[in-house]
């Protein structure tokens, strides 16, 4: 009964309902869209990462990640492979030989980490075969190297140019290998680009004097959400003695970032919705005020004052969840191009750069977004209807009617 | 008019509660701005401060061709006539100059790479921090050109200790391979880990000698007193340098993409403050709106005893512009006081959000501003959101028939 008198009243003065429903949803496009944008270049910067070289699990012999040399390998990877091909979850695993080195030119040198990757397999596990932009990815064969389009520019060569890699081998003497820029590549995080090379496995682990071992081993996922209950189960596969890593324990600052906005975004609601909630006090102070007369007569006809407290409220709850979800409506049009085609920020590359973003960022609304302010938003609206309310069931009856 | 001022100001207070609440919907919107936009500015010049003082100096001297190809062939000659000419420019406090170079540290069978930097010992303290980033031990002497100063991480990594000896291969000016013994004297912690796990520090004469680059240095940083002097310096140098075919850079040409991370930053919490203010201002819209909607019969009966169109809205938009004033300058009032307690007594970050901060290279600390721009800034924002607001409203009066007023319900 309450509710369809609430309904009723909201239509009544149907311009000041739709005041106030627009002001709410303003408010609730504002907070959606800019939630979505932060979460779209958040989960890019961290899947860009992932993509590029992290994969979502890592395998190393135990104290590599603490001190990445060749004191700790994995002394027989292709054994953990065949282990890792009989996880169903797991759609590929690659190994990679990684140390760091000095890379040089007739020109410069650079240091870079050298990796050494399994080409084929490789381009299962990461992207970095999609960002070459210039030459060829590296086959199997001897001497290719594959280097970033930044680290040309620095070591000033050009595909198929000679560079030669020194680094620490495995004995203790500095090895050293002559390589041939076969491409050149680019991926969207400029401070990744400036350290990572990439050849043939085979080519740097004889360089290094290894055999066999290898550093790291990469894996993909299938359900990249339950990716700790993969790390657990492999670890545990695999006999609880290798460091079995997922991308949230390897990138733990990023990971970081997502969930403690996720924590923080509340602040910015509260912000919002406060500068929403003085607008909606002063038009349902109006609305009441407008309405003493027609509340007077309510109560001299024996309606319970908490039940038009009651009324006053759920019109507001009403005016909130309208805004809300007109709000949240029109956000969801304009996300839709947005999520296809991204909005495009290169004005601001290089800093995108640096921070792994990429030039385009693609916004989307989590269902938690739309929950969130489906929550908070008519809770403010409520929490502005509540002195008004006050107001009007502190007076008499009487009173009300004479009120003009 | 000042019968219209003395109309307006009586309006305002004949419903003191609604006024009271737009004015703290409208202070609200300053503060916020003034606030976010005061612990931007604070923090950023505290950030560009440090990064200038870790890493480029306020201004560089640099040949050419460096900027885009840090190569050691595109180095300088650190001569007398340099010297002399960077003298003659009067803002410039100290200057040091530096070599950076990649190389390769080998001591017992590991070897590491790491990023050279070679520094002027007595110079360099008046330029940058790296002398108060020792942890253990001390920065070379500067009677000892084969001292060395390891990063902390990296001097764990090769397993070595100060009062070692380690080796340094580095390729050289003239393209071949050179390598020195250098002994370990100190350890820096910088609060970039990137630093701590990749860099050295020598005197700029070990460097030279390492690297064949005799009376040269890969750029010249330059201090300055204030981040304000760097334009016009930048400009006395370069006339003073036009003969030597150098470039001139300042801080944020060097660190291009710290310039463009606080761009980036700053616009994305401007389109959230501008959300703020235009959710505040849909607010101001609805008051005022109402509130004429209220008082139509009022003025259908001013209309009809002969006030014109034109003066009724003109008194309207004064209340709003009064209402404004008033809300503007509370709120910047309140800003200025948060504004001045947070540049005195910054808010330091801790735990996690603190390797946060220093994973993007800043400080893990936000701090203030009392510039004057952040409060006008502000004010200007919400005075020109809160005039668009009430241009609806007032068309609504300027369109108003007196006997639509008086009959208005």
């Amino acid at each position: 009964m309450l509710l369809t008198l609430a309904w009723r009243n909201l239509w009544r003065n149907k311009r000041r309902s739709a005041i106030i429903i627009a002001s709410v949803a303003v408010g609730v496009i504002a907070l959606t869209l800019s939630d979505a944008l932060s979460l779209g270049m958040m989960h890019q910067m961290l899947n860009n990462r992932i993509g590029a070289h992290v994969g979502h699990i890592q395998i190393h012999a135990p104290g590599f990640r603490a001190n990445p040399s060749l004191t700790a390998l994995l002394t027989d990877p292709d054994a953990i492979q065949t282990e890792l091909a009989s996880i169903p979850a797991i759609r590929q695993s690659s190994k990679r030989i990684v140390q760091f080195g000095l890379l040089s030119s007739s020109r410069s040198s650079a240091g870079v980490n050298i990796v050494g990757i399994e080409p084929e397999r490789e381009r299962r596990v990461s992207h970095i075969a999609r960002s070459v932009v210039e030459g060829h990815y590296p086959d199997s064969s001897k001497g290719d190297i594959l280097i970033s389009r930044h680290l040309a520019r620095k070591l000033e060569v050009e595909l198929g140019d000679k560079v030669v890699a020194m680094a620490s081998a495995r004995d203790g003497t500095v090895g050293s290998e002559v390589f041939r820029v076969c491409g050149l590549f680019a991926t969207l995080d400029a401070e990744f680009d400036k350290f990572h090379v990439y050849a043939s496995l085979p080519t740097v682990g004889s360089m290094l004097g290894l055999t066999k071992e290898a550093s790291q081993i990469v894996a993909i996922v299938d359900e990249v959400d339950s990716v700790g209950a993969y790390r657990e189960a492999i670890q545990s596969q695999l006999g609880g003695v290798l460091d079995v890593a997922s991308y949230r324990d390897l990138l733990p600052m990023l990971v970081f970032q997502l969930d403690s906005y996720e924590q923080l975004i509340w602040i910015f609601y509260l912000i919002v919705g406060l500068a929403m909630f003085f607008g909606i006090v002063n038009t349902m102070l109006m609305a009441v005020f407008e309405r003493m007369h027609e509340f007077g007569v309510l109560m001299s006809l024996g309606m319970a004052r908490s039940r038009m407290f009651a009324l006053i409220l759920l019109e507001a709850i009403l005016l909130g969840l309208i805004g809300t979800l007109t709000g949240e409506l029109l956000s969801w049009l304009v996300s839709i191009p947005w999520e296809r085609y991204g909005l495009d920020l290169s004005v601001f590359s290089e800093a995108l750069g640096s921070l792994g973003v990429g030039n385009k960022i693609y916004p989307f609304i989590a269902a938690s977004t739309y929950l969130n302010s489906l929550i908070m938003v008519p809770a403010f609206a409520v929490l502005g209807a509540l002195y008004p309310a006050l107001k009007a069931i502190r007076l008499r009856p009487v009173e009300a009617l004479r009120y003009v | 008019m000042s019968l219209f001022l003395h109309l307006a100001w009586r309006n305002l207070w004949r419903n003191a509660r609604r006024s009271s609440i737009t004015l703290a919907a409208i202070a609200f919107a300053v503060l916020m701005v003034a606030l976010q936009d005061g612990l931007q500015e604070g923090t950023y010049t505290a950030n560009i401060k440090a990064a200038i003082r870790l890493s480029s100096g306020y201004l560089q001297i640099q040949h050419p061709a460096y900027h885009n190809k840090p190569a050691l062939r595109h180095s300088i000659a650190y001569s007398d006539e340099l010297r002399r000419k960077v003298d003659s420019v009067d803002a410039v406090v100290a200057y040091a100059p530096r070599i950076y170079a990649d190389g390769l540290l080998s001591f017992g069978d590991q070897s590491m790479g790491a990023l050279i930097v070679g520094v002027d010992v007595q110079r360099e303290p008046l330029v940058s921090d790296y002398h108060k980033k020792i942890r253990d031990g001390r920065f070379p002497a500067e009677d000892k050109p084969f001292e060395i100063v390891v990063g902390q991480t990296l001097l764990q990594n090769l397993g070595a200790k100060i009062g070692d000896s380690l080796v340094v291969l580095a390729q050289g000016f003239d393209g071949y391979l050179g390598n020195l013994f250098f002994t370990i004297v100190g350890t820096t912690k910088t609060g970039s880990e990137d630093l701590d796990r990749m860099s050295v520090f020598m005197p700029l004469a070990g460097a030279q000698e390492l690297l064949g680059m005799w009376g040269r240095c890969s750029v010249l940083a330059i201090e300055l007193p204030r981040l304000n002097d760097i334009p016009e310096t930048k400009r006395a140098l370069t006339a003073a340098l036009s003969e030597n075919q150098l470039a001139v850079l300042a801080w944020d040409e060097v660190l291009a993409s710290l310039k463009q991370l606080i761009e980036f930053d700053q616009i994305s919490s401007e389109i959230q403050m501008l959300l703020l203010v235009l959710v505040v201002a849909f607010g101001i819209l609805n008051t005022i709106l109402m509130s004429i909607s209220e008082r139509y019969q009022e003025f259908g009966i001013m209309l009809s005893i002969g006030m014109s169109n034109s003066r009724l809205v003109a008194i309207i938009a004064l209340e709003v512009v009064m209402l404004a004033i008033l809300g503007i300058f509370i709120g910047d009032l309140l800003a200025l006081g948060l504004n001045s307690y947070f540049s005195v007594n910054p808010i330091e970050l801790g735990g996690e959000m603190m390797e946060l901060y220093e994973e993007y290279g800043f400080l893990p600390m936000l701090k203030s501003s009392v510039e004057p721009s952040i409060f006008i800034k502000a004010s200007v924002e919400c005075l020109v959101f809160t005039l668009l607001a009430a241009l609806f409203p007032l068309w609504k009066v300027y369109k108003l028939e007196p006997l639509k007023g008086i009959r208005y319900t």
